[in-house]
């Protein structure tokens, strides 16, 4: 508990901080993180990127994590921070609410910079289409999460399977808990990232369908910022592949990352239609 | 006290320590055995209870959709859990959710399973092997500390009872003997003594025969030679000075023939006492010069013995029969042997007994004491110390000797001689 508070006292004092920052000129940079784990763990993850990019960009620059998955969203669109690392459909969200900002650069995991989702069945399962899905359970992880509720939810409505056309369905929270529960036997069958399914194939899994290829995590410049920074960010960010120590920081942020690679907008625009016909069918709001 | 009673005492103190270790022996079997069920019994408890805890559990988080954190409950637990073997979680369908097993192997184990159900239509068996080898580790010690407390108590009440009981006994004794051994060397000192004392009045009267028979002599020689000078009043005196030495040196004689059966060696050899009491009788009278006296000896009575003392104390008592009854008309002497008078068991008795005289049986206390007569002298001829020497001889030979008589009615005097014990007999002088 005492942790936690000094922590968020301390994400508050760089928040702060930051707001300072924007309003005057700035004599460092700030880079933000969704809290897609402790903050401690994420500082640690984060600290050699941060270094590596002080050195190329001539200032220091700091960590900040975002209290959440909406306030990040909200800090970077109000370009209160420098640098943010986001997800393909926070990004999505971000452009919608406020307006293209500078897209710096989008990891490749294992060579890929793009990333695909599965909607897995036991391999006893009898089950060959999504259209068979009608009348059975079906098991999802966070309402939020892309890959395990979003877009298998945009393939289902596709194929003509709304919730209620579901037997059974269940928000699990995790992708783990997803492919678990399939094979348990309590769902028939469930949405889970590539790399969960490919955690628990050997136990008893197997693909029904894959999910559209969507481009990978990116971080993105506020809007606002120096020209001339944005082009030596760009440089930093595109060269850490290219040599050991730089691929010691991609692997410190997320083991398998490999690189960074420039990247566009219109790269996001198959999630953006998917988060759209969502919209439209009140999925999401 | 003895060492027999050390012995009884030791005895009765090694059967009651052999109660006692048979009683702590059931007390320790009881003991153990029921405290074995009680750990069994609450090891099994804790157990159930532990598993009833961790179904709960499970059956919370499956039900919410949850496996992951059934994953980590159950890693967890297996870290935990210092005494859990194994531990897994599998539905239905054979899927195992998570699943624990220690390294190490199990030697004794319990386990626990149940099967619930969750969910819509779904069961999870869940399996728990508990590793109850430190239980059993425990009863172990449990027996160890019992045992050990049990031969602690044993030796510590051994000891508390030898010093206690045994210790104080010894200790008399060892006083007891030393006291013993005092006496002991008291009584050889005054046995020397006596000896001593002996031997002088023996060498006094032996020396004291010379210069009596010179007084004889040179009376005689003085009475002879002066005869013609010598009234009749005098020559009266000279004669009784020379019967009254002549006495003395008979009295000197007898004390020292007394001396002599107390002082000569014993030389034990088979005796026919029938054969020596003929053999005295006839030294007094004999069948032809005396033939109103009848004598009866019974046959072929033999026994171990010095025969020259036998033949003494036969020649006293048989001399002393036919001295006391040779007035009576129909003299009746008879020697033999009788069963169970002896004071001592199976040892033979040997009487002899005359219908002479007699004597007064209150003075019989007199009898064997040296120079005591219990008949005048003019009556009856004797020195007293007759039955003195009979009575050392009986005595040298370990046996008694004693009296039945009544005035006028005749005597009979027993004899015993204990053949078998010659330590008793040679310290009996």
């Amino acid at each position: 508990m005492k942790r936690k508070r000094v922590i968020v006292i301390s994400i508050a004092f760089v928040l702060a901080l930051s707001m300072i920052g924007s309003v005057l000129a700035r004599d460092h940079l700030i880079l933000g993180i969704h809290p897609y784990k402790s903050p401690t763990v994420l500082v640690k993850a984060y600290t050699p990127l941060a270094d590596y990019l002080s050195e190329h960009a001539g200032l220091p620059v700091k960590i900040s994590i975002s209290n959440n998955y909406a306030s990040h969203i909200d800090t970077i669109g109000m370009d209160k921070i420098d640098i943010a690392y986001m997800g393909p459909a926070s990004y999505v969200k971000l452009v919608e609410k406020y307006g293209k900002k500078h897209l710096i650069a989008c990891q490749v995991v294992n060579g890929k910079s793009t990333f695909q989702g599965k909607i897995i069945v036991r391999n006893d399962s009898d089950l060959t289409s999504l259209a068979q899905l009608k009348g059975k359970s079906f098991a999802f992880g966070d309402p939020a999460s892309t890959m395990s509720h979003l877009v298998p939810r945009y393939m289902l409505l596709r194929a003509g399977i709304k919730l209620e056309g579901l037997n059974n369905y269940k928000f699990l929270g995790s992708h783990d808990n997803v492919a678990l529960s399939v094979l348990t036997g309590d769902y028939d069958a469930g949405a889970v990232k590539e790399a969960i399914f490919y955690k628990y194939e050997s136990r008893g899994l197997r693909v029904l369908v894959s999910t559209p290829e969507l481009t990978e995590h990116n971080f993105v410049a506020r809007k606002n910022i120096d020209p001339g920074m944005v082009e030596k960010l760009r440089h930093a960010f595109h060269s850490l592949g290219k040599d050991p120590s730089g691929k010691r920081i991609l692997e410190s942020i997320k083991p398998g990352i490999s690189g960074m690679k420039p990247v566009e907008d219109k790269e996001y625009e198959n999630l953006r239609k998917i988060l759209n016909h969502l919209r439209s069918t009140g999925v999401i709001k | 006290m003895t060492h027999g009673s050390i012995y009884r005492i030791r005895r009765t103190l090694f059967s009651f320590t052999l109660v006692l270790m048979f009683f702590l022996v059931v007390a320790d079997t009881f003991i153990i055995t029921q405290q074995t069920k009680i750990i069994t019994r609450e090891v099994v408890h804790h157990t159930n209870h532990e598993f009833d805890l961790f179904s709960k559990l499970v059956i919370g988080s499956l039900t919410k959709g949850d496996y992951v954190s059934i994953q980590e409950a159950v890693l967890n637990w297996g870290k935990e859990q210092e005494n859990l073997a194994e531990l897994s979680i599998a539905t239905a369908n054979g899927f195992t959710i998570a699943s624990y097993k220690r390294d190490a192997p199990v030697e004794y184990s319990q386990l626990v399973h149940t099967t619930l159900p969750y969910g819509h239509n779904n069961t999870a068996t869940i399996t728990m092997i508990k590793d109850t080898s430190k239980l059993l580790s425990d009863i172990k010690e449990l027996k160890f500390k019992m045992i050990g407390f049990s031969i602690l108590l044993v030796t510590i009440l051994g000891i508390v009872l030898q010093r206690v009981a045994v210790q104080p006994l010894q200790n008399a004794i060892r006083a007891h003997e030393l006291t013993e051994d005092k006496l002991q060397m008291q009584a050889k000192e005054l046995q020397d003594s006596n000896q001593e004392l002996e031997s002088y009045s023996y060498s006094i009267a032996h020396d004291l025969r010379t210069p009596l028979r010179g007084i004889i002599g040179f009376c005689q020689i003085l009475k002879d030679e002066s005869r013609s000078k010598l009234s009749n009043e005098e020559k009266q005196h000279f004669d009784r000075i020379i019967s009254a030495s002549k006495r003395m040196a008979d009295m000197i004689d007898y004390i020292l023939n007394l001396g002599r059966v107390t002082r000569s060696d014993l030389h034990y050899e088979e005796v026919n006492l029938s054969e020596l009491a003929k053999n005295s009788l006839k030294k007094y009278c004999t069948s032809e010069s005396h033939p109103s006296v009848h004598f009866h000896a019974q046959d072929n009575l033999i026994t171990m013995g010095d025969k020259h003392l036998l033949s003494m104390l036969l020649d006293n008592l048989l001399g002393n029969a036919y001295k006391f009854s040779c007035l009576r008309e129909n003299t009746k002497i008879e020697f033999g042997c009788t069963a169970n008078i002896s004071p001592e068991h199976d040892v033979p008795t040997y009487f002899v007994r005359d219908n002479g005289v007699g004597f007064d049986i209150q003075y019989a206390n007199k009898l064997f004491k040296p120079f005591q007569r219990l008949h005048d002298d003019k009556e009856f001829e004797g020195n007293g110390v007759g039955l003195a020497t009979a009575q050392r001889i009986v005595k040298r030979h370990g046996g008694n000797i004693w009296a039945e008589a009544n005035e006028g009615e005749g005597a009979t005097f027993y004899f015993t001689l204990n053949k078998h014990n010659r330590n008793v007999i040679s310290s009996t002088q």
